[in-house]
Formats: structure tokens, C-alpha cells, sequence
């Protein structure tokens, strides 16, 4: 037992150098592209959340006159718009190099909730605010600013090798994944509900095997109220159709659009939803369907999203915390978001521009801090 | 064969069971059968799954590993994406974790073991603990979330390494405590009771005695404890860990652990839902490099037992 005094402090010493191993990596990665503030680094450790204005410790020499900027800027909320973000946001802190980013997308209804709770300037969201999560986030004395950023298509799709559906109208989506179709397990199942709805059935028979976002997701709700909602609250009311749900439950739900995609490539007569950016990057495993929204066929492209004449298409959402609005990098952010070169990072992302008028009521929006809902 | 067992009836004994063995003991070599079936099936799963990473992976590893290193994430394309962010945030999540889950574990665990033993109030407690380490890690992401982000965000900052490291801390807890008190109950009486004999103070038998002869169980324990913090993603994506766009701004090293962060597991998620196949290849290689992380941090743990283990 002689040893363990000497063994006991070993392991102290071992203890303490892998600690300062672990505090030297960090230094190492941490001090990457922050070479002007050697200085700061002796000062007691303040908190880089606490956003400090502009003015503080701005070195005098060699900085241009827009890196001066600094703070902090976190955004969550849709995953969809996420990668818009992402875009403008990189581009934003090659410029802005002071100005730490935060970016993440857990989804548009998270968003709204973490508006709520104050903690974040900037959330996105892939269909407009609900008037309870605005009242929610209005209630937490919280007043935001909402900016139409673009517009996404929302692609329907079947597997590549599927030859028996081009077409689909509202009806017919409705007959094979509304509500009154749980249980459908080929597409012949659907006929006689899709004659009953004056769809343009019959189908051509094949297993139907449905892939689609779940319910936390903004491409499910705009899929519902774009596509679904019209024709199943005309069932509702004459009877047909349960009042509570749209949707079928008995589907393969995903929040993985990946997941999506491998399942409809992975089933000949397969039969699902996503975004468009995601359909659009997987032409050569899925089929994007024409929809016919009540004015014929139309095929899903950035020319017909944006001219409205493809039927199923959503604005995305920007929404700002009006109260942080004029902090200065938040402020040159948003400024860039709606800038010309900025809307680019929309279309870079998969998306499809505003039209003029739209990109015009976000800028004065922004201009004039108006606050609440405005689309 | 006389009743007494002589020399010679032992040998004919023995005689007759290796006369006996082809074919007799089915049960036995069934079992054994079994049991080469078992370590085949799972040895050869996780063969597959690193050999099907590193394959899907390859392009990244092979070609672009500096470059995947070094750089953090872009949304550009997946070939500018990189994860050393990641790197660097689960090392930072994983010290403040450490920090917060060892001290107070092994205290804890001295406690139960060494001043409440047998008591009702320490077998209630540690049953407690042994049903938290069965709880799922979302779960202790909702509890980070409410407690370390939103109410105690004057000490954490809100959506920070520190609120990360403490949820896992909250969550490897457990772990730590179980450990360290099979450690400590490993440690034999007759060592304590020596040292009290030849008049030492508790505080002495337990800092000299106990707590060096059952360092390497405990630290071995902690790394694993560390190991498993730093492969979790749906905790820290509660907890505010970026999935997208990251970068420090101006903060210093100091300043990044209160300031926005990733962390490598959730980068894999990033990765793996972003459209197109090559987004693939670098979920595929960042698992492989988080593989190779956890590989490290479970080898020091070897190290550590065999370098502080000691022999009764």
C-alpha cells in the first residue's frame, strides 16, 4: 500500500494535463480567423451574448468601415427555409466577420414557439403565423415584423419508373390521401371515391405506397391547404368526411425529406409530397406529377411557382422580433436578406423569387417597422 | 472401484469421461456454439456498419479529409461543408460536461458508499439513480432545455456550450454515480479497516486508501460516461446546438463556450437531410470521424484502468 499516495497524485497530475490538453485544442480551433484581438484575451472573459454595440474595442487601424459590426444573430424555426438562411447567412459573415450566427431549423411551429419564449430576433416559418402563435408571441409582449421572402412549390411525386400517373387534379389527390381514403392499399381502392368526386380516374391498379412529411412539418400543413382543404371541407360537410383530420394517418410519415425521396424511388406506384428544391435535386428518382389545380395540368417549375399558375405553391416567412430590429447587425442582415443580391441566395437554395409586388410590401415593411400580420 | 477414491480410480475415472466425450456433451457444445453465433453476429454488425460508413464515406476520406476537417459548415455545396466546428464543439460540450457530471458524481458515490452505506435513504437513492440511467436522452434534452436555457440563462447564457455540457452532464450523471459506486464497493473492507487500525481518520482512509485504489474504475467509467455524451445529437438539438449556419464572430476562446455552437453528431444529422447524394457521403464520413473520436476517448479509458489498475 506504500504506493498510493505516489499513484494518487499520478492520477491528479494525468487529470490535469488532459485538461489542459482539452483547453489548448479549444484555443487552438477557437483563435482560427480572430488575430486583431490579442488583447482581449488577457481582459476577464464577458459574454459574447450580450451583443455590444458597434463602438466597443473597434480596433482604429485597417478595418473597414462594415466590419465593425458585431453581435450575435440566431434564427431558427423552418427547416425548409433553413437552407435560405444558411446561404445568406455565410455570404453575410464573409463581409460581416465580427457578427457570431447561430442557424438552426427544428421546424415552423417550433419557431413561432421559441419567438414566444424571447429567445431569438429571427425565425422562419414555411407558411404564415397562425393568429394564436401570433397572439401567443404578442402576449409574451413581443411585437414582430413579417417579410415574405419567397415562394416554394410543393411537388408531388411518384417513383421515376412509374408510367401509369401524369396528372393529377385536387380530387384525385384527395382520393388517394385524404381522409376518406385510410385504408386504401392499391390505387384501384380509390376509384370509386374518385368517381364519386368527379376525379379524372380510374386509376391504373398498383400497390399504393403513400411517403410523405408528418404533422410538425410546414410542407404538411400548406399541402393540406392548398391541395386538400377545399374539397374535403365539401365532404365534411355533406357528411363524408371526419371534421378533425385531412389526412389519412395510415402513411409512411418522415421528417427527413431524404427519407421521403428513397421511399417513393423505392416504390413503383408509390405516392407522396415534398418540397420542390428537394424534388427538383431528385429528377432522377422521382417523377414530379403535374397537378391540375381546377385550370388544367401544369407541370411544377420555377416559371409556373412563381406565376402562380402551378397550384400548389407557399410563401415562405421571415418573421423579426420588432423590438431588435435596430440592432446593428441584425439590422444589416435583414437590409441584406431583402437586398437584390441577397434574394439570389433564394433561388441558389431551391426556391422560387417573390414577384416584384411582394418583394416590395417585405422592403417597406422592413423600412417602416411595420409590425403584425401584413400578407 | 472401491467407495475410497484411490489414485488409480481417478485415473480410470478421468479415462472414462475422455472415453465418453465425442458426441456426449451436446448441451455443452451447443452452448459454445451458440455463444461463437453470437460474437459472429456482433462483431460482424458493427464490421458492416464501419465498413458500409467508410465505403459511402470514402470520397470525403480518401480525397477531401483536410479540407472536411478544417472547414466549418456551408449550405453551399457539400464539398465546401466541413466539420470542424463540430469537432471542436462536442470537445468543448464534452469538457463542461466532465466538469459538472465528475465532480459531482463522484461525490455522490462517496457518499452512498462510503457515509450513508446500507442506510434506507441511500438505497432509495441509488435505485433512483439506476432507474435515471434508463431514461431516454430527449427526455434530459426537454429537462436542459426548461431549466438550463430558459430559467437558469443568467448563469448559462441560453443556447450555449455551457447549457449543452449540462445537459449532458444531467444525463451522463447517473452513469458516473453507478460506476464510481461499484468502484468504491469494489475497494475491500479489510483495506478501510487497516487504515483504521493503525489510526488513520476517515478522511485519510478515504483520500490515501479508498478513493487511489478505486481511481481507474472510476475514471474508466467517467470516459465511458464522456464517450456516450459525445455521440448524442437529440439532447443538444433541443438545447439550441446549431443544425445550419454557425460562426464565433469576434468572441474569443473564452467567449465560445457562452456563445452559438455545433456539435458533430448533430452535423450528421444536418448532413443526412440535406437533398442530394454527396450530402451523404459527408454524413457517412462525419460518422466515421465521430467513430474514430469515441474510439480515442474509449482507448484512453483502457489506458487509464491499466495504468492505475491495482492487484489484490
Amino acid at each position: 500500500m506504500r504506493k498510493t499516495p505516489l499513484s494518487s497524485r499520478r492520477g491528479t497530475k494525468l487529470l490535469a494535463a488532459l485538461l489542459t490538453a482539452f483547453a489548448l485544442i479549444a484555443a487552438a480551433c477557437g483563435s482560427d480567423d480572430d488575430s486583431s484581438d490579442d488583447g482581449a484575451a488577457s481582459a476577464p472573459a464577458t459574454t459574447a451574448a450580450a451583443a455590444a454595440p458597434a463602438a466597443t474595442q473597434a480596433p482604429a487601424d485597417n478595418m473597414a468601415d462594415d466590419m465593425s459590426i458585431s453581435g450575435s444573430i440566431d434564427v431558427t424555426g423552418s427547416s425548409t427555409v433553413e437552407p435560405v438562411t444558411n446561404l445568406l447567412a455565410e455570404a453575410f459573415s464573409e463581409q460581416y466577420p465580427d457578427v457570431a450566427f447561430s442557424v438552426a431549423g427544428p421546424g415552423s411551429g417550433d419557431g413561432h414557439k421559441a419567438a414566444a419564449a424571447g429567445e431569438v430576433p429571427i425565425w422562419n416559418s414555411s407558411r404564415q403565423i397562425k393568429d394564436s402563435e401570433a397572439e401567443d408571441i404578442n402576449a409574451a409582449g413581443i411585437e414582430f415584423i413579417e417579410l415574405r421572402v419567397g415562394i416554394d412549390g410543393i411537388s408531388v411525386i411518384t417513383a421515376a419508373s412509374n408510367d401509369s400517373v401524369d396528372c393529377l387534379s385536387f380530387e384525385d389527390l384527395y382520393s388517394l390521401v385524404g381522409i376518406e381514403s385510410t385504408g386504401f392499399d392499391s390505387w384501384a381502392d380509390a376509384n370509386s371515391l374518385n368517381a364519386e368526386l368527379g376525379g379524372s380516374g380510374p386509376f391504373a391498379d398498383g400497390a399504393l405506397e403513400i411517403f410523405a412529411p408528418g404533422e410538425e412539418s410546414g410542407t404538411f400543413d400548406s399541402f393540406i391547404e392548398i391541395a386538400l382543404e377545399d374539397v374535403w371541407e365539401h365532404r365534411v360537410e355533406e357528411g363524408h368526411a371526419d371534421e378533425n383530420f385531412a389526412v389519412r394517418p395510415d402513411y409512411n410519415a418522415s421528417a427527413n425529406d431524404n427519407v421521403i425521396i428513397d421511399g417513393i424511388a423505392g416504390n413503383q406506384h408509390s405516392l407522396g409530397w415534398v418540397g420542390f428544391a428537394f424534388a427538383d435535386e431528385n429528377r432522377d428518382k422521382v417523377k414530379l406529377v403535374e397537378v391540375d389545380g381546377g385550370d388544367g395540368c401544369v407541370a411544377p417549375t420555377p416559371e409556373t411557382i412563381a406565376s402562380a399558375e402551378f397550384p400548389i405553391a407557399r410563401f415562405l416567412y421571415t418573421y423579426i422580433d420588432a423590438a431588435q430590429a435596430s440592432d446593428p447587425a441584425i439590422k444589416a442582415f435583414v437590409d441584406f436578406m431583402l437586398s437584390d443580391e441577397g434574394q439570389i441566395y433564394v433561388v441558389d437554395a431551391g426556391y422560387v423569387n417573390l414577384d416584384p409586388a411582394d418583394l416590395e410590401q417585405s422592403r417597406s415593411n422592413w423600412a417602416n417597422l411595420t409590425t403584425g400580420k401584413t400578407f | 472401484m472401491s467407495v475410497l477414491t484411490t489414485p488409480a480410480g481417478i485415473a480410470t475415472g478421468a479415462a472414462d469421461a475422455l472415453r465418453r466425450r465425442p458426441g456426449a456433451d451436446v448441451a455443452g457444445s451447443a452452448f459454445k456454439w451458440l455463444l461463437i453465433g453470437a460474437t459472429v453476429f456482433a462483431t460482424g454488425f458493427l464490421a458492416v456498419l464501419l465498413a458500409v460508413m467508410i465505403v459511402d464515406g470514402w470520397e470525403v476520406l480518401s480525397g477531401n479529409l483536410w479540407h472536411f476537417l478544417t472547414h466549418g459548415f456551408s449550405q453551399r455545396s457539400a464539398a465546401e461543408a466541413g466539420v470542424w466546428q463540430g469537432i471542436l464543439g462536442s470537445l468543448q460540450v464534452a469538457l463542461v460536461t466532465g466538469l459538472f457530471a465528475v465532480p459531482t458524481g463522484v461525490a455522490t458515490a462517496i457518499y452512498l458508499v462510503e457515509y450513508a452505506q446500507g442506510s434506507r435513504f441511500a438505497r432509495i437513492v441509488e435505485l433512483n439513480i439506476r432507474n435515471l440511467a434508463g431514461v431516454p436522452s430527449i427526455v434530459y434534452g426537454l429537462l436542459g432545455l426548461a431549466v438550463f436555457v430558459q430559467t437558469i440563462d443568467g448563469f448559462t447564457k441560453g443556447k450555449t456550450v455551457i447549457a449543452g455540457g449540462m445537459t449532458l452532464a444531467a444525463m451522463v450523471l447517473p452513469i458516473v454515480v453507478i460506476t464510481s459506486v461499484e468502484a468504491l464497493k469494489a475497494v475491500p473492507d479489510s483495506l478501510r479497516e487497516a487504515a483504521y487500525g493503525v489510526g488513520a481518520t476517515k478522511w485519510e482512509v478515504l483520500s490515501r486508501q479508498v478513493l487511489p485504489a478505486a481511481l481507474s474504475t472510476i475514471l474508466t467509467g467517467t470516459v465511458l460516461a464522456l464517450a456516450r455524451a459525445l455521440g448524442e445529437a437529440a439532447p443538444l438539438i433541443l438545447v439550441g446546438a446549431a443544425t445550419g449556419f454557425m460562426s464565433f464572430g469576434d468572441a474569443n476562446v473564452f467567449e465560445t463556450f457562452t456563445g452559438p455552437y455545433t456539435a458533430l453528431p448533430v452535423l450528421i444529422f444536418n448532413f443526412a437531410r440535406q437533398p442530394g447524394a454527396d450530402w451523404g457521403v459527408n454524413a457517412a464520413a462525419a460518422s466515421v470521424i465521430i467513430l474514430v473520436l469515441v474510439l480515442a476517448v474509449n482507448g484512453l479509458a483502457i489506458y487509464l484502468r491499466n495504468r492505475f489498475e491495482k492487484q489484490w
